[in-house]
């Protein structure tokens, strides 16, 4: 900051003199009662100050005090105003007056909330349509590929040339599930980074789907048999730490807030379920798991034949 | 029996405006109406600018007189709120001035300069003043001085405030009250020693 003032101040001398005329409110009487230098520094100080009695004052009207009256009576009225209650609405049922009440912040507030209550739930339902026929397009789509890809490989699925590219798909699978997911991709001409906009709730960098895993040549796709879903929600439960338990075979994907997953079938239909269970089998099973057991579905464990196991 | 409304202390006044007494809130503004638009004149150097200062700083007292500690004095508060919607109102002339004026000219940065009164006794003029002169030389001083120093210089020589009272007023340090006001002084007085050297020298040019 800049100043047209040096920055000044009193001698140490002149300091101690004025703090003992000033400290307790000002009093240049005390200065008859100082002595030697004391005293002519006081005198000094007392002629300084006194110049500010010279500075042009004039007193204050009748005007200026009843223009304040005036003015704090304005802003009581406003605040009166305000916080009064108005207890007789018109008769005609219209809002009295201009300003606000309380009975019209209460009337508008209950008409945000009742907006917000069936606004809200109307949007997140028409989110999830729309979602759900998103990625029900995309999985006929998949399906596409998976035909075109089959007819110029003597009828093999790209899951089952990824199976045949590894001595056994569920020895590596839980130590590197991403992998198989990129070569299925690979094999349907489909790229991650490509394909993000895939995924049904948007998040980047994920692969967008869950596919069947098979042994390779053990598969004949049928109309009960899924092929893709939405994603698996227990890998990232393992991610995080937690532990699965057979009960969690139950949950739904995640994508359409827990709510089932659309599931595309061999014969190329895809069906949003609200439920993980197809004919008893669990999608996210692996085996013939038992109530209480930790499904040890990143373990290498090998699933039953014909099992459904649908990975991420 | 009733004490009469100009009987009673300034914060038994608030608290009798608070408990809906109509008398006393205009004897509150009447009690301080020439002592507070003086300090707000020569704090603001202006007449008008002090008048609407004035009807906001007790309208800032009714809008917060709820708010009132009544175990303190009312005074000080009083003139806590004034120099503060004082120094709201300086601010707002600094922005209008700093769209047409060029930035103020720089001190000597962070060098202090010690005024000794006595040495510099030579301040008054070789021309005595008409009394109509002096007043017009102190209020261009005045004027002229930094508005933190104005008004801790007011607050002392005219409110004869303590310390500690300027402290509260200002909601500063008891330090920074002392270096402010010794700051304020020694401008003061070099501000007048240059004043009238400056007009010495006007009147006779052969000097």
């Amino acid at each position: 900051m800049t100043s047209s003032h040096p920055n000044r101040s009193l001698s140490d001398d002149d300091a101690r003199v004025f703090d003992g005329l000033a400290e307790n409110g000002l009093d240049l009487e005390a200065v008859d009662a100082l002595q030697g230098e004391d005293r002519a520094r006081g005198e000094r100080i007392r002629d300084l100050m006194g110049l500010l009695d010279s500075y042009p004052v004039e007193d204050a009207s009748e005007d200026l005090v009843n223009a304040t009256l005036a003015r704090v009576g304005r802003a009581e009225d406003e605040r009166a105003d305000r916080m009064r209650l108005d207890p007789a609405p018109r008769a005609d049922g219209r809002l009295s007056g201009r300003r606000w009440r309380f009975p019209d912040l209460f009337a508008t507030a209950a008409m945000l909330l009742l907006a917000v209550g069936v606004i809200v739930p109307i949007s997140s339902h028409l989110r999830q349509t729309r979602l759900v026929a998103h990625d029900h397009d995309n999985m006929v789509e998949a399906h596409d590929g998976f035909t075109t890809y089959a007819a110029a490989n003597d009828g093999v699925t790209p899951m089952q040339s990824v199976a045949s590219l590894l001595p056994d798909p569920f020895q590596w699978l839980g130590r590197d599930s991403g992998r198989h997911n990129q070569l299925v991709h690979e094999a349907c001409g489909l790229h991650t980074a490509e394909d993000d906009h895939r995924r049904p709730d948007g998040v980047a960098g994920e692969h967008p789907y869950s596919y069947q895993v098979w042994r390779p040549g053990a598969w004949a796709p049928n109309a009960s048999q899924p092929m893709i879903t939405n994603t698996n929600p227990l890998p990232a439960r393992l991610d995080a730490g937690r532990q699965v338990h057979h009960r969690d075979t139950l949950l739904n994907a995640g994508c359409h807030e827990g709510t089932g997953q659309n599931v595309l079938f061999g014969d190329g239909h895809v069906e949003f379920l609200g439920t993980c269970q197809i004919e008893g089998d669990r999608l996210w099973d692996p085996g013939h798991g038992s109530e209480g057991m930790i499904i040890a579905i990143l373990r290498g464990e090998l699933p039953a034949d014909h099992a459904i196991f649908l990975v991420h | 029996m009733e004490i009469p409304v100009a009987d009673r202390t300034d914060e038994q006044l608030l608290s009798d405006h608070l408990a809906g007494d109509a008398a006393a809130f205009p004897q509150l503004v009447e009690r301080y109406r020439n002592e507070l638009l003086h300090f707000l004149i020569r704090f603001l150097g202006s007449r008008a600018a002090a008048e609407d200062v004035f009807q906001e700083a007790f309208l800032q007292v009714h809008l917060s007189a709820e708010s009132f500690d009544t175990t303190r004095r009312f005074k000080p508060w009083l003139y806590t709120i004034a120099a503060n919607k004082g120094r709201d109102h300086h601010r707002r002339q600094k922005r209008r001035a700093a769209a047409s004026l060029s930035a103020p000219v720089a001190g000597k940065d962070g060098e202090t300069e010690f005024v000794d009164l006595i040495a510099s006794d030579e301040a008054a003029p070789e021309t005595p003043l008409s009394e109509r002169e002096q007043a017009a030389k102190v209020k261009k001083v005045v004027d002229e001085l930094p508005a933190h120093y104005r008004e801790i210089l007011l607050l002392s020589y005219f409110q004869k405030m303590s310390y500690g009272q300027i402290a509260d007023s200002l909601e500063i340090p008891l330090g920074t009250v002392k270096s402010r006001l010794h700051s304020a002084v020694a401008s003061f007085s070099e501000s007048w020693k240059l004043e009238n050297a400056a007009m010495d020298r006007t009147e006779d040019p052969t000097d």
